[in-house]
């Protein structure tokens, strides 16, 4: 069956005839499209083939459907929010306990082993000093804090294992380490601000809990802005790399014996230096090594975990 | 009439099947219609009536208020397009098309007892090329001419289901009409006097 349009009606002339034929052309468009009805017999011819094809459109008769298309309520039922059953309920719980266990677990192992994967921005722990005090009811934890933000120890006397190993956490180095970097330089007061400023709102990283638990001995009334004081001298006589010191590093190296403070080089310089009060760093790539691998499996099973809770809520939202 | 449908409406927007179903009631007829005229076979249409249906209430809390059966008429259109181009991915031999001699594959019924089996038979044979020439469409005149000249909807509301405007719904239609036009003339299916009259 082949088609031929008609010649002598071009698009204008169909779209004006259809407009035509539903009324909807203005006044003087209509009397336009009359006159030239009564001059060509083409366009009329043409008028009433297209009226024909509408009156057969417009005179077929209804489809009957063959069935009711209404919906069964199971069917149609969950589209509304937080419409979870118990199984689902009880599994997301689950795995949130399981979550939470893992997460608790890694956590411990990375505090007693030097964690590489935790404090990787240093607003973020020096944030946690000041959430530290309401959580642990002590002054000491602060110092603690400071000591991961700014890579600064406090005396040996006073804290030699838990900062030694604080310092330890190759992270530190981020923060104030890289002597000549312009962005740690900047990052830096950002730290110190947020020591100062910024409330308990941010969580508590690992490290700070761990120091908070293992320095709450020390006693030492160390306020987040007292160090301004004692700090510049002692962050800028015990430095013990070439590189300035950023000038949060000195105002957060604090504590009640701010002269006894020292700085923990292999935490925050080269890596060829050698922290005073600790055996050589040799230990800390194991137990950083081991730290990322507990990592990646934590993170592989917690995303197994949610993976699961996604396809169970969802192949129940399906039904 | 239009009170009733809010009101069903709004509470189905709430959870309630039993008033949707009421909507379900109202429409399917129209729904069903638009989508066997669209996808030309009973079956699909079948389906996509019900994905339709199933849709909407799916998405009815976004049903934002006006026209419900523009809202729904605009889901029953856009699944046929998905219906159509799935089948363009995954090309079947339509049913219907093949079993077109056999009566029960019609969908026409005899309109009472008084029709002639004649009557019947040369309505029949109309109606299969009206639906052949509608098929032979694009699929965007063919929406048109079927909301227009079928469903009998104004420019306006057929621009709101197919989202375009009130030109392109013109010119959509215009072509449709003529292309339809050329088809049913080809066929000798339009009423003589017209073909004569184009003729002289």
């Amino acid at each position: 069956m082949t088609i031929h349009p008609d010649p002598q009606l071009n698009d204008a002339d169909l779209e004006l005839l259809s407009a035509y034929i539903d009324r909807q052309l203005d006044d003087g468009e209509r009397a336009t499209v009359e006159r030239r009805l009564n001059d060509e017999p083409a366009l009329r011819g043409a008028l009433e083939e297209l009226r024909a094809t509408v009156a057969l459109l417009r005179d077929l008769e209804p489809v009957k459907p063959p069935r009711s298309f209404t919906i069964a309520a199971p069917v149609a039922a969950p589209r509304r929010a937080w419409s979870f059953s118990w199984p689902a309920l009880g599994s997301a719980l689950i795995a949130m306990v399981c979550l939470l266990t893992f997460g608790y677990l890694l956590i411990r192992s990375g505090g007693s082993g030097g964690t590489t994967a935790s404090a990787p921005a240093p607003i973020q722990e020096a944030a946690a000093a000041t959430a530290a005090p309401p959580a642990g009811g002590g002054a000491a934890p602060n110092t603690s804090a400071m000591r991961q933000a700014t890579g600064v120890t406090a005396a040996p006397a006073a804290a030699a294992p838990t900062a030694a190993a604080a310092a330890e956490a190759p992270a530190a180095p981020m923060a104030a380490a890289e002597p000549t970097a312009a962005p740690a330089a900047a990052q830096a007061p950002m730290a110190a601000a947020a020591a100062t400023v910024t409330p308990a709102a941010t969580p508590m990283p690992a490290e700070a809990r761990t120091a908070l638990a293992e320095t709450s001995g020390a006693g030492a009334a160390a306020d987040g802005t007292a160090p301004t004081k004692a700090a510049p001298p002692a962050g800028a006589a015990l430095e013990t790399t070439t590189a300035p010191q950023p000038p949060a590093a000195a105002a957060a190296a604090t504590s009640e014996h701010p002269y006894n403070a020292t700085v923990a080089t292999s935490g925050i310089s080269s890596p060829g230096t050698v922290p005073l009060e600790q055996p050589p760093a040799a230990n800390s790539a194991p137990s950083g090594a081991r730290g990322n691998g507990a990592l990646i499996v934590g993170a592989a099973v917690a995303l197994v975990i949610v993976a699961g809770i996604v396809l169970v809520l969802r192949r129940r939202g399906r039904r | 009439m239009a009170d009733e449908e809010r009101r069903l409406v709004e509470v189905a927007q709430r959870g309630d099947v039993e008033s949707f179903n009421g909507l379900v009631r109202l429409y399917e007829g129209r729904v069903y219609n638009l989508c066997y005229r669209m996808l030309g076979d009973t079956d699909s249409a079948a389906d996509a009536a019900q994905d339709a249906f199933l849709s909407a209430f799916r998405n009815l809390h976004g049903f934002r208020g006006g026209s419900f059966r523009s809202w729904m008429l605009r889901i029953a259109t856009n699944t046929c397009y998905d219906a159509l181009r799935a089948r363009k991915r995954r090309p079947s031999v339509s049913l219907d098309v093949e079993t077109e001699d056999e009566e029960d594959s019609s969908p026409l019924q005899i309109a009472d007892t008084a029709e002639s089996p004649d009557d019947f038979a040369l309505r029949r044979e109309l109606a299969l090329a009206i639906q052949g020439g509608l098929t032979a469409l694009p699929d965007e005149q063919r929406i048109v001419l079927i909301l227009s000249d079928i469903q009998g909807l104004a420019y306006e509301e057929i621009a709101q289901i197919t989202n375009s405007n009130l030109g392109t719904v013109k010119s959509r239609l215009s072509r449709g009409r003529a292309r339809l036009r050329e088809v049913l003339k080809a066929g000798e299916l339009l009423p003589a006097r017209y073909r004569h009259e184009s003729e002289g």
